[in-house]
C-alpha cells in the first residue's frame, strides 16, 4: 500500500472514531441533562428552558455520529443471501458495488444534509424553543455524521480495491458475534 | 396506483436482496420512486426528513433505554438476573424461554416504544438463552412476538398519537390496551409452554432442584433489577419524571446498582457506551429510511386511495375488518407501525365508525397491526433489531417470529367477535 | 392537460376544524378550476414537515402547500409572533385591526421565503387550565404549567409559575401523574386531548392570538396560469371570512363541551386578570426592541383599539 493510501485510511478512521467517541460522550450527556431535568422540576421548582430541545439535538448525534465507525465494525444491518456460495473474488466485487451503490446514496444525502445546514445559517433560522438556538449548528452535525459515513464507505472501498479486510471484528459488544 | 405501489415493493425487495445496508435499501427505493412518479425537490424532502426523524421528539427513549441495557449486560447484572430467575422458573414448561414474555411485558409498562424493548430486553436475554442452550428458533420469536408489546399495554407512542387523530381518551385507550396485551402475553407464554412440552430438546436439561437456601439466594440476585423496575415505573408514575425522562431515571438506576455492586468501572461504562453507540448507529440508518419510505408512500398516495377503494365495497361489518386486517398487513410490510396509522387514519376511521365500530376499540385493533407491522418482512424493524441481537438472517428471525405473528391475529379475531375484551376496563373505570 | 396535483401538510389532527376548513378549500379548488388544479390534504404531520418548521420547507420545495400557525415559525420569521404578545389583543374584531396592519409585511416577508398566502384563520380564543380554581395572581405561585415556547415560558415566569418543557407525547401522561398542574391552550385543543380527565378549572385568559396561514410553494403557484392564480386568490379571499366564523362557532362549542364534562369555564376575576396584564405589560416593548418593525404597528394597533 501506498504511503498516502495508508495515512488516508488511517485518517478516516480516526475522524469515524471520533465521531462514536463524540455520540457516546452524547448519551451519557443525554442522560445527565434528564436526570438534571428530574431532580429540578421535582425538587427545585425550576425547569431547564433547554432540555427538550437540546436532548433531541444529543439524540440525532447519538443516533448517528457513530454511523461511520460502526460499518468499520460491522454495525450496519444487511440481506446477506447465496454469499456463500460464491469465491472470494466474486464476493470481493459484489460488496465492492454495493459498497459503490451505497456510497452514492449516502453522499447524496450527506451533500442534501449539508445544503440543508448551510441554507439555514444564511436563512439565519433559529428554533421555535426558547433558547432560540440557530439552527444550523445542530444540522451541521448531522451532516457531519452522515459525511462521516461517507468516508467510511470510500475507506472500505479502497481497502476491498486493495484486497484488505473490509471489516474488523466488533469488540465493543452491542450485538451477539 | 398499484404500479406505484408494486415499484416501490420492488425497489425495496430488489435492494435489500443486492445486499444494500438495510436502512440505505429503503431510502434508495423512497428516493429513486419520488424522482420517477413525483415532481418535487427531492433532495430537500429527503433532507428535511432526515432531519425531522434524526430529532423526533417521540425517540428521545431509545437511545436511553438501549445504554440501561448495554450498562446492565457490561456490569453483569443481567446475569445475576438469569441466575436468580432459573431456579424458579425450572417448574414452568419453557422454563427461561418465558423470561422474553415476562421481561418485555414488565419492560412495556415502562416504555412507550416496542423497538426499545425489543432491542433492551433482547440484549439481557439471548446471550443469557443461547448461552444456556435453549433453541434460537422460539428464543428469537418470543422476543419477535413480546417485543411489541410495548405498543400495546401502556404507556404507549402510538396509542398517544392515535388518541389525538382520532380524538378518544387517552387514558381510555391506555385501560383498553391493557387486557389484550396482557392476554397476549399469556398465549404467548401458553404456546411456548406447548412447544416445550412437544419438543423437549428445545429447552436444555432442567436445573437440580434449589434448595431453600438457594431460592433465598437467587431472591437478592433478582433485587437489583426489580429495584431497577420499581424506580423507573414509580418515578413516572409518582409524577417525578416523564415517560421519556423515566429512561434516562433506568441508565442511572443501572449507573448506581454499577456502583453498589462494585462491577462499573470506567472501562465498563465506556463499552457500555460505545456498544449504544453501535446499536444506535445500525437502528437510526434503518429509522430514517423505514420513515422516508413511509412518507414517500404517502406522497404518492398508496394509503389514502387503496383506502378508498375498500370503502367502495360497502361490506358488512365483519368482513370490513377483515378486509382492513389484510390491508393493513399488506402496508405493514413495507411501513413502520406508527406511519401506517398516521397515514391511513383520515380514511378508514370514518368507515369504521359508520360500521358501528368504537374508536377506542378501533384504536386497539390499530396497535395491533402496527405491531405486527414491526415484526413482518421485508421490511420489519424489530425483525432488524433480532437480527443484529442473534446473527441470524431477517429471514430466519422473519420465520421464527411467524408463530407468534399467528397469534397476534388471533388475537386480533378474538377482539373482533368479543369486543367486551378491548372495552371492558375502560367503562369499568368510568364507573 | 394533465391536472396539477399537490399535497397539503397540515400538522393538526383531521377531525380539527383547520383540517376541516383545508379540505373544503381543496374541494373549491377543484371545483372552480374544472379539475385543473387538484389537492390532497394530508393530516396529522403525516408528510413528516414539521408545524414549526413549515414556513422553511414550503419555501424550500418540500411540499407545494401547508398550513402553519403564525407563532410557530417565529424562528424563521420573528415578526410572526406579533399577534402572540401576551394580552395585547383582545378579541376577534381586534384581531382583525392587527391583521389589517401586520398582514402586508407577514405577506411581504413569506413573498421573500418564496410563499404566498392563500387563507389565514385563527385558533378560537386561548384559556388556561387548572386543577384547582384559582381566584388570585398569589394562587398561581409554584404552579407547574406547559410551555412550548419562549413566549410562553417568559410568561409562566412573570406569573410567578413554573414552565415545564415537555415533549408532545409527554403532556397527557404528565398530566396524568402530576408532573404538571397546568396547561394553556384554546378549546378546540382541550377537548381534543380531553384535558377534563385531569383539569377542572378553565379560565378565559384570552392571553394570545394565533393564527394559521395556509400558504402555497411560489415556484409551482407561477407554474400555473394567471387566471387559475387569480381564480385561487379568490377563493381564499371569499372563504376566509366563513373560516373566521367557523373559529367564533368553535369557541362556543367546545366551552360546552368543556362544561358537559365537568370543568368549569370562567372568565378571571378582574383582579387577576389587572395581574395578568401587569406582570406581562413590558413583553410588547421587549418584542419591538427585537423586532424594529413591529415598533410602529404596535402603536397604530394601540391608537386604534384605545389602549394607547
Ligand atoms: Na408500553
Ligand atoms: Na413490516
Amino acid at each position: 500500500m501506498k504511503p498516502v493510501t495508508a495515512r488516508l485510511l488511517i485518517a478516516i478512521d480516526m475522524a469515524c472514531a471520533l465521531g462514536a467517541a463524540a455520540a457516546a460522550v452524547s448519551a451519557l450527556a443525554l442522560a445527565a441533562l434528564l436526570i438534571a431535568e428530574v431532580i429540578v422540576t421535582s425538587f427545585f421548582a425550576w425547569s431547564q428552558p433547554w432540555a427538550v430541545e437540546y436532548s433531541i439535538y444529543l439524540q440525532a448525534v447519538v443516533m448517528f455520529g457513530g454511523a461511520g465507525w460502526a460499518l468499520r465494525n460491522g454495525g450496519h444491518i444487511r440481506v446477506q443471501m447465496g454469499l456463500s456460495a460464491m469465491s472470494p473474488l466474486a464476493l470481493r466485487v459484489v460488496d465492492a458495488s454495493v459498497s459503490a451503490f451505497s456510497l452514492g446514496i449516502v453522499g447524496f444525502i450527506a451533500w442534501a444534509l449539508t445544503s440543508q445546514a448551510w441554507r439555514t445559517f444564511d436563512l439565519g433560522s433559529v428554533s421555535y424553543y426558547p433558547m432560540q438556538t440557530p439552527v444550523w449548528i445542530p444540522q451541521a452535525a448531522l451532516a457531519l455524521a452522515f459525511i462521516l459515513f461517507a468516508l467510511a464507505l470510500v475507506a472500505r472501498l479502497i481497502r476491498l480495491g486493495l484486497g484488505e479486510d473490509a471489516e474488523i471484528p466488533n469488540t465493543v459488544g452491542g450485538t451477539i458475534e | 396506483m398499484t404500479l406505484t405501489l408494486g415499484v416501490v415493493i420492488a425497489l425495496v425487495i430488489g435492494f435489500l436482496g443486492a445486499g444494500i445496508w438495510v436502512g440505505l435499501a429503503m431510502l434508495a427505493a423512497g428516493m429513486i420512486s419520488l424522482e420517477l412518479f413525483r415532481d418535487i425537490r427531492m433532495d430537500r424532502f429527503l433532507a428535511s426528513d432526515i432531519w425531522a426523524s434524526a430529532t423526533a421528539e417521540e425517540l428521545v427513549t431509545l437511545p436511553l433505554f438501549i445504554l440501561m441495557g448495554e450498562i446492565l449486560v457490561h456490569t453483569r447484572i443481567s446475569e445475576s438476573l438469569f441466575r436468580g430467575l432459573a431456579p424458579w422458573t425450572r417448574l414452568i414448561p419453557g422454563q427461561l424461554l418465558h423470561v422474553n414474555v415476562i421481561g418485555s411485558t414488565i419492560f412495556s409498562a415502562v416504555s412507550g416504544s416496542s423497538a426499545a424493548g425489543t432491542a433492551t430486553v433482547g440484549r439481557i436475554t439471548m446471550p443469557e438463552l443461547l448461552s444456556r442452550g435453549y433453541d434460537r428458533n422460539i428464543a428469537m420469536g418470543s422476543l419477535a412476538g413480546a417485543g411489541t408489546l410495548g405498543f400495546l399495554i401502556p404507556p404507549s407512542i402510538p396509542m398517544i398519537v392515535y388518541a389525538v387523530l382520532a380524538d378518544v381518551s387517552i387514558l381510555d385507550l391506555f385501560m383498553a390496551g391493557t387486557v389484550p396485551g396482557l392476554i397476549l402475553a399469556g398465549l404467548y407464554m401458553g404456546w411456548i409452554a406447548f412447544r416445550a412440552l412437544s419438543t423437549p430438546s428445545l429447552v436444555p436439561a432442567r436445573e437440580p432442584p434449589s434448595t431453600w437456601r438457594h431460592l433465598a439466594a437467587s431472591l437478592l440476585m433478582l433485587a437489583p433489577v426489580t429495584s431497577l423496575v420499581l424506580l423507573v415505573i414509580g418515578s413516572m408514575l409518582l409524577g417525578f419524571a416523564s415517560i421519556t425522562e423515566a429512561a434516562a431515571v433506568g441508565v442511572i438506576g443501572a449507573l448506581l446498582i454499577g456502583l453498589l455492586e462494585r462491577s462499573l468501572t470506567p472501562h465498563t461504562l465506556w463499552m457500555s457506551l460505545l456498544a449504544t453507540v453501535r446499536t444506535c448507529a445500525m437502528i437510526g440508518v434503518i429509522l430514517v429510511g423505514a420513515l422516508f419510505l413511509s412518507k414517500v408512500v404517502a406522497r404518492l398516495g398508496i394509503p389514502a386511495e387503496v383506502a378508498s377503494i375498500i370503502q367502495g365495497w360497502g361490506l358488512s361489518p365483519f368482513l370490513l375488518i377483515v378486509v382492513l386486517m389484510l390491508f393493513y398487513l399488506l402496508l405493514g410490510t413495507i411501513l413502520d407501525g406508527l406511519s401506517t396509522i398516521v397515514m391511513t387514519l383520515p380514511v378508514t376511521l370514518p368507515i369504521v365508525v359508520a360500521a358501528g365500530f368504537d374508536p377506542v376499540w378501533f384504536g386497539v385493533f390499530l396497535i395491533i397491526s402496527a405491531e405486527l407491522s414491526q415484526v413482518s418482512p421485508p421490511v420489519g424493524f424489530n425483525l432488524y433489531i433480532i437480527q443484529a441481537l442473534s446473527n441470524a438472517t431477517q429471514w430466519e428471525v422473519a420465520r421464527a417470529a411467524l408463530p407468534f405473528c399467528l397469534i397476534m391475529l388471533g388475537l386480533t379475531a378474538l377482539i373482533t367477535v368479543f369486543p367486551e375484551i378491548v372495552m371492558w376496563l375502560p367503562y369499568q373505570m368510568r364507573q | 392537460q394533465a391536472p396539477t396535483r399537490w399535497d397539503i401538510s397540515i400538522p393538526w389532527g383531521p377531525a380539527e376544524f383547520h383540517t376541516v376548513n383545508a379540505q373544503r378549500f381543496a374541494t373549491e379548488v377543484r371545483n372552480a378550476t374544472n379539475g385543473a388544479v387538484q389537492t390532497t390534504v394530508h393530516a396529522g404531520g403525516s408528510l413528516g414537515v414539521r408545524a414549526n418548521e413549515t414556513v422553511r420547507a414550503v419555501g424550500d420545495g418540500v411540499v407545494p402547500m401547508a398550513e402553519f400557525a403564525a407563532f410557530q415559525n417565529v424562528g424563521d420569521l420573528p415578526i410572526l409572533g406579533i399577534e402572540s404578545i401576551p394580552f395585547l389583543i383582545s378579541n376577534y374584531d381586534e384581531l382583525q385591526i392587527m391583521h389589517s396592519l401586520v398582514r402586508p409585511i407577514w405577506e411581504r416577508e413569506l413573498e421573500r421565503r418564496n410563499q404566498t398566502v392563500l387563507y389565514m384563520c385563527p385558533w378560537p380564543t386561548q384559556l388556561f387550565y387548572f386543577k384547582r380554581p384559582i381566584a388570585t395572581a398569589a394562587d398561581l405561585r409554584g404552579i407547574r404549567m406547559r410551555t412550548y415556547d419562549r413566549v410562553t415560558a417568559e410568561m409562566c415566569t412573570r406569573l410567578g409559575m413554573v414552565p415545564q418543557q415537555l415533549t408532545n407525547p409527554d403532556v397527557v401522561p404528565a398530566l396524568a401523574s402530576g408532573r404538571i398542574d397546568a396547561v394553556m391552550t384554546s378549546g378546540t385543543t382541550a377537548v381534543a386531548q380531553r384535558y377534563w380527565e385531569f383539569l377542572k378549572h378553565a379560565y378565559v385568559t384570552n392571553h394570545l392570538w394565533a393564527t394559521n396561514l395556509m400558504v402555497v410553494n411560489n415556484d409551482v403557484w407561477r407554474r400555473l396560469p394567471a387566471a387559475t392564480r387569480t381564480t385561487i386568490a379568490d377563493l381564499g379571499k371569499r372563504l376566509e371570512p366563513e373560516f373566521w366564523n367557523v373559529s367564533k362557532g368553535e369557541h362556543t362549542v367546545r366551552m360546552g363541551e368543556l362544561q358537559q364534562h365537568g370543568m368549569t369555564v370562567e372568565e378571571p376575576s378582574p383582579a387577576l386578570l389587572q395581574a395578568l396584564r401587569q406582570a406581562t405589560t413590558t413583553m410588547g416593548d421587549d418584542f419591538a426592541r427585537a423586532n424594529p418593525v413591529a415598533a410602529p404597528i404596535l402603536q397604530q394597533f394601540r391608537s386604534r383599539v384605545g389602549r394607547a
